[in-house]
């Protein structure tokens, strides 16, 4: 039987220094659409006396795999065929990454950390951590997580239906110079429904016609009205995030990596959340 | 959802402790509003 590894690719940032203990390290893990550069997504959290400090922590945090942001992803080679595995890419799931990110701390003589934290897919790797390493985790901070409601899973649908159906789609065979621009934005404005609330777009942008590009909802068809008319300023504020997307994101890995999110659940295949925890009591 | 699969885990004897903020930002105020968060966090 042939067997092919290949052994995944994981981008690492550090910030701080690993001290002589090596018990100073903190790992971050980040959401669906970040990187390893947690410095530039999530400032905040270092400011003098906040959660972290660069001059007591050592700071790690590693892309997904999955993502495009320079771990193994979509766009890498597959050994195997020699071309980008693009649709053919493998469900890694959130354990996965935990798996791969306990070896590379391994690889670093990193035995425990400090801290693990994340919000929403970044604290379903941070509770994973708790789960398959809780002798390594000292303490854990998971942010906006729980397993995918319904709903949630319906808004994932729809993103992957998004893109699925962009003419420029080619099955996830496109070309770099030629993806599924549509699609992926329209994917981001389904995702800004959930990520956001309905008071905030209320106080945001209410009824608002859209005046970045001044337009009028309530045009007339001899004026350019036509079945649509103009946009209402919420649309147009939705239409732009997701044309800032598409100029930061690959659509493949923005399909694993929802995969990855739809699919995370810590309670499955256990009888009780008492089972699926059993592992992060302490004796 | 969110707080109830956190009163499931400590159901569950893990200890945790479970804060919660209020935001109009929703899902999004871990990123969009770091200041509040870190004040949470402490």
């Amino acid at each position: 039987m042939a067997v092919h590894w290949t052994v995944p690719r994981c981008i690492t940032a550090v910030y701080g220094r690993l001290n002589a203990a090596r018990d100073n390290a903190v790992l971050v893990c980040h959401a669906l659409s970040g990187s390893a550069l947690v410095g530039s997504w999530w400032p905040e959290i270092f400011a003098p006396g906040a959660v972290l400090s660069l001059e007591h922590d050592f700071v790690i945090c590693i892309n997904l795999i999955g993502s495009c942001y320079g771990s193994t992803g979509p766009q890498s080679v597959d050994p195997k065929t020699g071309k980008a595995y693009g649709p053919d890419f493998p469900l890694v799931s959130i354990r996965d990454n935990v798996r791969a990110q306990s070896l590379l701390l391994d690889s670093l003589g990193i035995r425990k950390l400090r801290l693990v934290l994340g919000g929403s897919i970044g604290g379903m790797q941070a509770l994973d951590w708790t789960i398959l390493n809780p002798d390594r985790v000292e303490r854990a901070l998971i942010i906006g997580v729980a397993p995918l409601s319904a709903m949630g899973l319906a808004l994932n649908h729809l993103q992957r239906q998004a893109i699925l159906h962009d003419p420029d789609w080619a099955r996830g065979r496109y070309l770099p110079q030629c993806p599924p621009r549509r699609g992926l934005a329209l994917a981001r404005q389904i995702g800004m429904l959930s990520y956001k609330s309905a008071p905030l777009f209320e106080e945001r942008f209410g009824r608002n016609p859209n005046l970045r590009e001044i337009e009028d909802p309530w045009c007339l068809n001899d004026h350019g009205g036509g079945l649509t008319g103009g946009r209402f300023d919420i649309a147009g504020y939705l239409d732009y995030q997701g044309e800032r997307f598409i100029e930061r994101f690959d659509a493949n890995a923005y399909l694993a990596i929802l995969r990855a999110m739809d699919t995370w659940d810590p309670m499955r295949g256990c009888g009780s959340p008492k089972e699926a925890f059993a592992a992060s009591v302490p004796a | 959802m969110v707080r109830e699969f956190a009163n499931s885990i400590r159901a569950a004897g893990v200890e945790a402790d479970y804060r919660e903020m209020v935001s109009d930002h929703g899902h999004d105020a871990f990123l969009a509003e770091q200041a509040a968060l870190v004040r949470l966090l402490q």
